[in-house]
């Protein structure tokens, strides 16, 4: 045993040394992003739901057991020594979204949206008021609602799970609603299967995670688009109701074994994921959902979205743009490695990133029942492809450094494939309809720093999937991550 | 079990439904209170709640109170306009005939206060344990209209068998006893071959306060 220990610790240090030539080994992740744990407090289960940054600079992370506890100095460098933890309030139903306005902390829970505030200092909230309790729950722990931070009109956007996998049977059960600090409660969009998050881009536009399952042959990233249709027909049920009228006319039913933009064609408010997170290449069950607002502090990534993997413990980038009309775009691999399984992220403006983790019924990589980290920049940069655009017949690639104008121009260094989903009734999808374009060529700019490939030829409704394993940086760095997977719903006109 | 202040435990409660506020209380008396139908709907002594069944796995399904002398409060609302004293008592329909759910505040000990509406009037339910030795609750009720309705009145008690004991007190079915403390003379009256106990609530400048204390 140990013998074969040590012969198999050299044969790695032999690799190791075979692939970095240099004297500098290859970096990782870590030297970009560091994970900085919290050190919650002992008897404290923290199987985090939600997590918010109120403006005095307090960290407020709800759990799955309905308790909210607030953190005092969420940004020191020693967490175990700075952190101070006050329990705000216990006795929730399972608080999978948190929002702060006007001195108030809103809690998602299971059945409403309610609002708490500490009347009388001590620390801990003494007074729980519903807001609204519009849609309504049955007793089926599937039946969980996610809801978002304020929008600009003082709105909370609440994604509300399926009664299981398939069915509707509690009112607004599978629609997104919308619920005013004032109580108005307006039904958004319908088609929602299992949420596992909500949130904004840096445009202010309101985006879910769905995730695998009937009518979604992976996890995806939605646009919320008030009256779209999100692709699962079992809530559309509600559409009968007199308040349902705000989201428009009923969409018709889609065809099962059809694909998605055959169908989107055929159903005007039917809304193609803006992102299709390939499973198990990306992750398996997408989750917390919030963009880089840190101009710079955070990296070179301001803008652009980060989004959870419960399954995976990861944290992964997405780039988007409008085409048609509509979001789609690129997701990147980001940072692995968290402690459980993440649910909320939360990015601040000062350049961290929250990430809190829960695996309880649902298994994840991190193999921790529960986590809260902050994810720190180091200041490094590292090398990555910063967007891919679609092109009319290719795509566009900037990357964070100048990269090798030699590798860059070579064709050899991508490789590329397209596939989409099964769009159906039953459970998932196997990838369908491969394709693999020949990259005819690719042109670097003159700045080194973008790369203009021309693929023979794009397919609408597919992903394509790219990875750039040839390209190094004029340093002589890989890509840290070389996979890209672009959803190209629409193929951009020609430019003119 | 609650030790020094109240636990509270929104979740799905057996005999409380999908939207229950379970109280356990640090005199081991616990309540659990339905934020659809709007009403205690449970009271027992003892333990609380095995919260597992929620905090394992994915948490599936209800769970029922873990103590003793588990009493269910008559099902429907707890206050009701009829029109006329023979009018049988409404069932609850729905969520929104029941009224709407408003909060609940808790007080320097951590006990909720639960405030709901029903029929324009606001209903503030302030259950307390006292301190008597078999274990009970007083229910504290403070009930505010700008535009009283006529005819309002309170369901105290449902039961086959309702007997009056001495200093207020009536016993139901030999299982619990209740008085009212500052109320109207209640109205004894068989319905839907039960009897009934129903309390006229009459509002004085907008105001109607009463309590009804519970014991067994």
């Amino acid at each position: 045993m140990k013998n074969t220990l040590l012969l198999s610790s050299l044969f790695t240090g032999l690799i190791l040394a075979s692939f970095s030539k240099a004297a500098d080994p290859i970096p990782t992740e870590d030297d970009y992003y560091k994970i900085v744990k919290f050190e919650i407090p002992k008897d404290v289960v923290l199987e985090a739901g939600s997590i918010e940054l109120t403006a005095d600079n307090k960290l407020y992370v709800s759990s799955r057991r309905g308790e909210i506890w607030s953190i005092d100095n969420p940004f020191a460098k020693d967490l175990a020594k700075d952190a101070k933890w006050t329990r705000y309030a216990h006795g929730l139903h399972e608080v999978l979204g948190l929002a702060s306005k006007d001195g108030w902390i809103y809690a998602t829970q299971r059945g409403e949206l309610t609002k708490l505030k500490d009347s009388n200092g001590d620390g801990k909230a003494d007074i729980f008021q519903t807001v609204s309790d519009a849609w309504e729950i049955n007793g089926d722990y599937h039946e969980y609602a996610f809801g978002s931070k304020f929008d600009k009109d003082g709105n909370v956007w609440i994604v509300l799970c399926l009664t299981g996998s398939f069915n509707s049977n509690s009112k607004y059960r599978g629609w997104c609603v919308r619920v005013n600090a004032d109580g108005t409660f307006t039904p958004t969009c319908s088609g929602i299967r299992s949420p596992g998050s909500i949130g904004f881009n840096a445009a202010g536009d309101c985006f879910y995670t769905d995730n695998q399952g009937p009518w979604n042959g992976t996890s995806s990233l939605k646009h919320l688009l008030p009256g779209s249709f999100q692709g699962h027909p079992d809530g559309n049920k509600w559409f009968d109701l007199k308040e349902a009228k705000l989201a428009g006319p009923k969409p018709e039913t889609p065809k099962s074994g059809s694909r998605m933009m055959i169908e989107a064609e055929r159903i005007p408010q039917l809304m193609p994921p803006a992102i299709y997170f390939p499973y198990k290449k990306m992750g398996q069950s997408a989750s917390g959902i919030d963009y880089d607002k840190s101009e710079g502090k955070f990296g070179p990534f301001q803008n652009q979205l980060f989004v959870a993997d419960q399954t995976n413990s990861t944290v992964m980038r997405v780039h988007l743009e409008k085409v048609h009309g509509r979001y789609q775009g690129a997701c990147f691999p980001f940072r692995k490695g968290f402690g459980s399984g993440n649910v909320p992220i939360m990015a601040s403006k000062n350049g961290h990133l929250f990430v809190g983790g829960t695996n309880r019924g649902w298994g994840s990589h991190g193999n921790k029942p529960f986590a809260l980290e902050r994810l720190d920049w180091t200041g490094k940069v590292p090398f990555e492809i910063h967007e891919m655009r679609a092109k009319n017949d290719g795509f566009e690639l900037t990357f964070t450094h100048p990269v090798d104008p030699k590798t860059a121009a070579d064709v050899a260094s991508y490789k590329m494939s397209t596939y989409c989903y099964i769009y159906q009734s039953a459970y998932g999808s196997p990838e369908v309809d491969f394709t693999y374009p020949k990259i005819t060529s690719a042109v670097v700019a003159p700045d080194n720093k973008s790369v203009r490939i021309v693929i023979d030829k794009p397919v609408a409704g597919h992903i394509h999937d790219l990875t750039v394993a040839g390209v190094r940086s004029k340093d002589g760095l890989p890509l840290l991550h070389p996979e890209a997977y672009y959803t190209l719903n629409y193929i951009p006109e020609k430019a003119k | 079990m609650p030790d020094r202040e109240p636990i509270i435990y929104r979740n799905f409660i057996e005999g409380a439904g999908a939207r229950a506020i379970g109280v356990g209380y640090p005199e081991k008396v616990n309540l659990a209170f339905d934020a659809n139908s709007l009403r205690v709907a449970m009271i027992w002594q003892g333990a609380f709640i095995d919260a597992a069944r929620h905090w394992r796995d994915r948490g599936v399904g209800y769970q029922p109170p873990l103590g003793d002398n588990i009493i269910s409060l008559p099902a429907g609302p707890t206050f009701a306009t009829l029109a006329s004293e023979k009018e049988n008592w409404p069932a609850i329909t729905s969520k929104e005939q029941a009224g709407t759910f408003i909060s609940y505040t808790t007080d320097a000990l951590g006990r909720p206060s639960f405030q709901y509406k029903y029929a324009d009037v606001m209903i503030t339910d302030f259950p307390t344990p006292t301190k008597n030795k078999e274990g009970g609750f007083s229910r504290a009720f403070t009930l505010e209209s700008k535009t009283p309705p006529a005819l309002l009145y309170l369901r105290a008690a449902v039961g086959t068998k309702i007997e009056e004991q001495k200093e207020g007190w009536f016993m139901v079915d030999g299982e619990y006893k209740f008085r009212l403390v500052g109320a109207k003379k209640p109205i004894v009256r068989e319905s839907n071959g039960k009897k009934e106990i129903l309390v006229p609530i009459v509002f004085e400048n907008g105001v109607c306060k009463l309590v009804q204390e519970y014991s067994w």
